[in-house]
């Protein structure tokens, strides 16, 4: 059973999303804070991470160039409602170099606000 | 005596000559204040668009996650219809919302060789999924080969497909509506039209309907023909528009042929 990390500062997100992720099977932990996140990913034994990018503490960015150096095995899906890509998938004037080339790392990136369907299909076939 | 005349009439020349390069210095000056001025207001637009995007898709996203699990869990289907309207209030802000972003964020065209008559087919099926519980039916019809094929960016030109299908599908009356995609190549130009039977355009709009913030309609902020129009330039093209009140509306997009370029 794939075991779900949900890094997210929106409760309500946390809380929705987990219960259909629940439904669908998977065992899920949710986390509202950056730097919790990073120490969970570290300590805990998760197959993937959704995460957002604005956070308290650490941000998804940050989260995200720790996991990569720590564990570059691990399967993370962006979920941000930062405008990052337009419908075409491509990038716009929002983002800087940096943290384009960090967002490569993720395996996927979706913007919200996202179809539920679309989302576990990536999550199922991550 | 003459000297000196001459040498004042000289300087009063010379004076002349400055004071219009002044005038024209002065012109430059006040041209390029009102550019900075206007690059400033749109660089603004950019960054107040990126904020309220990212501020309203998190909300946004938190009420399509619930309905997904109201969805899951109702047993009763009388509420069915309730949750199909704010399924589809959702999907249009979500495009107000991007709207926004892309006119802000409007970049040049990136090129790739596009099959055109696969990228109408699949705007119009976007569209379609858009609209089919309002029973208005739209056609296709081509002169280009299966086969033909153009630089062009294809998202950017979808999205004007899309965008102005869309808005023919909104302009007709539902059951009775009809919208005919059509394409072709004249004269080395790419021609698609895109023709509605409905309410038409009052004339005095006509020349209003690509300005930007500029709305006929009940709902969205008038930023998609401008978006549209903005596009479809950057390819070198040209977007017209033909209407009369009550006669239905007629969109023409015209882009150079432009082959084997993309990289």
């Amino acid at each position: 059973m794939k075991k779900i990390l949900l890094i997210d500062d929106d409760k309500e997100i946390c809380k929705e999303l987990s219960d259909i992720l629940r439904y669908e099977g998977y065992r899920v932990d949710t986390l509202n804070n950056g730097m919790e996140g990073a120490d969970a990913i570290i300590k805990g034994t998760y197959n993937l991470i959704l995460l957002d990018l604005k956070l308290p503490g650490l941000t998804g960015f940050d989260i995200l160039k720790s996991a990569r150096k720590n564990n570059p095995e691990l399967k993370i899906i962006v979920l941000t409602g930062r405008p990052l890509i337009n419908e075409s998938g491509r990038g716009i004037a929002c983002i800087n170099a940096e943290e384009e080339f960090l967002l490569k790392k993720a395996d996927f990136v979706i913007n919200k606000p996202f179809a539920v369907e679309d989302l576990l299909h990536k999550i199922k076939n991550t | 005596m003459d000297k000196l005349r001459k040498t004042a009439r000289k300087n009063n020349e010379e004076a002349l000559v400055l004071d219009r390069i002044i005038e024209q210095k002065t012109r430059e000056l006040d041209r390029t204040k009102k550019e900075l001025k206007l690059a400033k207001r749109l660089s603004d637009i950019g960054t107040l668009a990126a904020t309220v995007a990212h501020e309203l898709r998190n909300p946004l996203a938190v009420i399509k996650i619930a309905l997904y699990n109201i969805k899951r869990k109702n047993i009763n289907k009388a509420l069915d219809n309730h949750v199909l309207s704010i399924e589809e209030k959702i999907a249009e802000t979500a495009v107000i919302i991007n709207n926004l972003l892309n006119y802000s964020s409007i970049k040049k065209p990136d090129y790739k060789n596009v099959n055109f008559n696969q990228l109408i087919i699949a705007a119009i099926d976007s569209v379609r999924k858009r609209v089919e519980s309002s029973g208005v039916n739209i056609s296709f019809n081509t002169k280009l080969k299966n086969s033909f094929m153009m630089d062009a960016d294809p998202f950017q030109i979808k999205e004007v497909l899309v965008n102005i299908i869309y808005n023919a599908c909104q302009a007709v009356e539902e059951r009775k509506g009809r919208v005919a995609v059509f394409s072709e190549t004249k004269s080395n130009y790419l021609i698609i039209k895109i023709i509605d039977n409905g309410a038409g355009i009052k004339k005095s709009e006509l020349k209003d309907i690509f300005k930007p913030f500029y709305t006929a309609k009940s709902k969205g902020i008038g930023l998609g023909l401008t978006i549209c129009d903005e596009i479809v330039s950057m390819h070198k093209g040209s977007l017209r528009v033909e209407s009369k009140k009550g006669k239905g509306a007629e969109f023409t997009i015209k882009i150079p042929v432009r082959e084997g370029k993309a990289a």
